[in-house]
């Protein structure tokens, strides 16, 4: 067949018409596709905002003291079921310290991931950062601004500065109708300032009349719940620190050796400011409360053992070598190890768990009056420490 | 001869069809690679993703309810009964501590026991928190496994009328809400909040 002239201009030019069309409707494609995902963003994002404020937006209080808690609130545009949420808050770390980071109880903290206090001290922001593991989430209610962490703050120094959170840090995985994770922004609307308005200027660098920077060697005589004679196994590892007017020390360990009436003679040695400012020594036994003693020679009545308390160091350390007696008061059980600076379910069950056994790692852990074997008397023990329940500070 | 003006049209049209289509091609391939090379930052995995991984499981619950004797609302100055239920994965419970949270102002609790006999309760109380120590008794033979056990009996008594929360802490200060087993290894279940309604 042939084709006319007109017919074969014609039909490269039906080729490309054809081309061009599956070209450009490929590329309309993209394009609508585009557009119709970022319009549906910003629809998404504009129903689902969420407010972030701190209350209150000021705290103030002395130079070096603890200041009122810092609550970061969150109220959303409508109820939002939410699985976690993170942001960075910053603060000036050479005036403000972080004591305490709180979560509420529908949303715990992360750890690994959720800043300590420590980390926070140390890198100047606090990774909130929390999560609900359960598929509902909790709710975010749009009635009213929930508390979603509570930041507590000790001033270093009388200075005033701000704490703030970058908004661009912020994140709330949103639980949608299906089911689904999807994160959405906040906006921030205020910042906090913290001022030190009166106390000591600088918390960091005591210098007290008189004082100097020495070796202070503490000769230390404990006596210890249960134990009332030498035992089988007479030495024990102790640890021991400083407080008073000046920031705790560390606690340095030494090893305590007993005598045929129980009393436990070992020596401690610190690097700290020795003259008039008077001390407070803290003692914490391997399975043991830690005791706050402020007295040389504390008493207590022989019937009241583990009564004694303290509120004001009255210890005057010189350079050198000092004899503290602290056998006139008793040192409590209940802190078995591993340590965590309470008596509870824990070491309860450890005693319990153990009772009878006589073996020598079962005797370390939960042989609280080191008679060689752990039976009820140690059980009698533990449950008696609930009545005091945790480290004294 | 015809005039060379009568094929201008196509030659014009031609080209700029072209040019268009092109054009549209490359805004829609440039928009089609913004979207999947986002900036670095916005590439970071979400919240959530970053946090899931590194949540340790739950083990088993504790948690408060409502006694099912108990109407709603409560009365001011009546007492109401809570009780706190368990479930431990097939641990043998040997002990556990639960802390309670709540407005002292606003409710007291009056009396806390515990529904498993062979167990003893202890109560430690602070501001706004009351922990609770369950410690299994040394004669005490059997196994304790929780599946939704009732394990202790709260009879509160609201101050106020209004809503008031009450509340299990995972922890607070030294204290955490735990369950240990016959191993001695520590648990830490999930934890629950409930609303009291109270009327005059």
């Amino acid at each position: 067949m042939k084709l006319s002239s007109g017919q074969l201009l014609k039909k490269p030019f039906i080729i490309k018409i054809i081309i061009l069309s599956v070209v450009v409707f490929i590329s309309l494609l993209y394009f609508s596709r585009y557009i119709l995902t970022e319009t549906g963003k910003k629809t998404r994002a504009t129903g689902e905002s969420v407010d972030v404020t701190f209350n209150p937006v000021s705290l103030t209080g002395a130079a070096t003291a603890t200041l009122s808690p810092l609550k970061i609130m969150a109220q959303p545009g409508s109820n939002l079921s939410v699985q976690g949420y993170e942001m960075l808050v910053a603060f000036d770390k050479t005036k403000l310290e972080v004591e305490a980071i709180t979560y509420p109880s529908a949303c715990p903290l992360v750890e690994g991931y959720s800043s300590t206090a420590v980390q926070a001290n140390t890198a100047g922001t606090i990774r909130i950062a929390c999560a609900n593991i359960s598929t509902a989430g909790f709710v975010l209610s749009a009635s009213a601004a929930s508390e979603i962490a509570q930041i507590t703050f000790k001033s270093k120094l009388e200075a005033s500065s701000n704490i703030t959170i970058a908004a661009n840090t912020i994140g709330f995985s949103m639980i949608t109708a299906s089911g689904a994770l999807n994160t959405i922004g906040a906006k921030l609307n205020n910042t906090v300032t913290a001022t030190a308005a009166t106390g000591n200027s600088n918390l960091t660098t005591p210098t007290p009349t008189g004082g100097s920077t020495e070796n202070i060697s503490l000769n230390l005589k404990l006596k210890f719940q249960g134990i009332t004679k030498k035992p089988n196994i007479d030495t024990m590892s102790v640890k021991v620190k400083l407080g008073g007017l000046f920031p705790t020390t560390d606690y340095q360990t030494a090893t305590f050796t007993s005598d045929d009436k129980g009393v436990w003679s070992g020596t401690v040695s610190f690097d700290a400011v020795s003259g008039p400012p008077a001390y407070n020594v803290y003692v914490k036994g391997p399975k043991h409360l830690q005791k706050k003693i402020c007295n040389s020679v504390p008493t207590e009545s022989a019937a009241g053992a583990g009564t004694y308390r303290c509120t004001n160091g009255n210890i005057t350390l010189v350079a050198g070598s000092n004899n503290l007696d602290f056998s006139g008061i008793t040192l409590l059980v209940g802190d078995l190890p591993d340590q965590d600076g309470a008596t509870n379910s824990y070491d309860i069950s450890l005693v319990r768990n153990n009772l009878n056994k006589t073996d020598a790692e079962t005797l370390r852990l939960a042989d609280l009056n080191l008679d060689g074997k752990v039976d009820t008397q140690d059980y009698s023990l533990v449950i008696a420490a609930l009545s005091v329940r945790s480290d004294e500070e | 001869m015809e005039p060379q003006t009568s094929n201008n049209p196509n030659k014009i049209l031609l080209p700029a069809v072209v040019a268009g289509a092109v054009i549209l091609l490359m805004l829609s391939i440039a928009f089609f690679v913004k979207k999947q090379k986002l900036p670095v930052s916005q590439n970071l995995p979400t919240p959530a993703q970053k946090i899931q991984p590194t949540i340790k499981p739950k083990e088993g619950t504790i948690s408060v309810r409502i006694s099912k004797d108990e109407k709603i609302p409560a009365n001011v100055n009546k007492p109401y009964k809570l009780i706190i239920s368990s479930t431990g994965l097939g641990y043998d419970v040997v002990g556990y501590d639960v802390i309670l949270n709540f407005d002292p102002g606003q409710l007291e609790i009056t009396r806390a026991t515990s529904l498993l006999p062979e167990f003893t309760l202890f109560k430690v109380t602070d501001a706004n928190n009351l922990v609770l120590t369950g410690a299994k008794k040394p004669s005490a033979k059997t196994k304790t496994l929780w599946n939704e056990t009732d394990i202790i009996s709260l009879t509160v008594s609201p101050k106020k009328s209004g809503t008031i929360t009450f509340s299990i802490l995972e922890k607070k200060d030294k204290e955490t809400t735990k369950y240990v087993d016959d191993a001695s290894a520590i648990h830490y279940p999930q934890v629950n909040s409930i609303n009291i309604q109270v009327d005059q």
